[in-house]
């Protein structure tokens, strides 16, 4: 018993060693058979080229590797940091010090000013 | 014992999986984002930077116009941290939460007092999101 613990300890220690050498830990994991430009643009990270293809195998999608070629560009376009289209709205305001300036009681403090 | 070794090491594989790493935030992105709510403070662009679900958005926009100086605008003067709060990704696009800590200053120009400022150090939570083209 003390054996097959101390096997699963070791075991368990090396687990996430397995998830990287098995790619599992990367954003995305590639399909096996890509087409050779999907594969080079992945590969090179060219967010450009990416949504290019991606747009092109959105406007054929009765190719039979269609979806998982769009999924592997879409994993892709999103793991790079700033690639696609990009939109941004406040959501909440925190404040911690001075004045609040989205506080709709007071937005420029106890001195807000009439217009 | 094998086979167990082997649904064991499957197993942890695929909670490694389900723990990826999650896709970095530009942090360029944020801070433009920032820089661009921040500027429509106070000027009737600022509705379309608040979001729907923002706590008393009327009533700030209305507050805005009645209660502060049309002249005054807010100049970030530092960005801070960007902390990834929450993500969460759909068919095709990848929803963010941040959180950014920016000190920022009122000016404006009073005809009795002179120039006017004031400070104030928020953290200002934004939804960052990214959609592929298609």
């Amino acid at each position: 018993m003390i054996k097959l613990i101390s096997r699963l300890s070791r075991l368990l220690a090396m687990l996430p060693l397995a998830a990287l050498t098995t790619g599992l830990g990367q954003a995305e994991s590639l399909p096996a058979a890509l087409p050779e430009p999907v594969a080079a643009a992945i590969a090179a990270g060219d967010c450009e080229q990416l949504i290019a293809l991606n747009k092109q195998y959105h406007a054929e999608p009765t190719a039979a590797e269609h979806a998982a070629v769009t999924a592997a560009l879409e994993d892709a376009i999103l793991a790079l940091p700033a690639c696609g289209n990009v939109s941004a709205t406040l959501v909440r305001v925190e404040p911690l010090r001075g004045v609040d300036f989205f506080n709709p009681q007071s937005p420029l403090g106890s001195s807000s000013l009439g217009r | 014992m094998r086979r167990k070794i082997a649904a064991l090491v499957a197993a942890g594989l695929l909670c490694a999986g389900a723990a990826q790493a999650q896709a970095p935030v530009d942090k360029a992105v944020v801070r433009q984002a920032v820089e661009q709510v921040l500027r429509a403070w106070n000027t009737p662009t600022l509705g379309h930077w608040l979001a729907a679900d923002f706590a008393e958005r009327d009533r700030l926009l209305a507050a805005l116009s009645f209660d502060v100086p049309p002249t005054a605008r807010l100049r970030v003067l530092s960005i801070g941290g960007i902390q990834l709060l929450e993500q969460e990704r759909g068919d095709g696009v990848l929803r963010s939460l941040v959180s950014v800590t920016v000190r920022a200053q009122a000016e404006w120009e009073d005809q009795q007092q002179g120039f006017q400022r004031r400070e104030g150090t928020a953290e200002y939570v934004l939804r960052i999101v990214r959609e592929v083209p298609r």
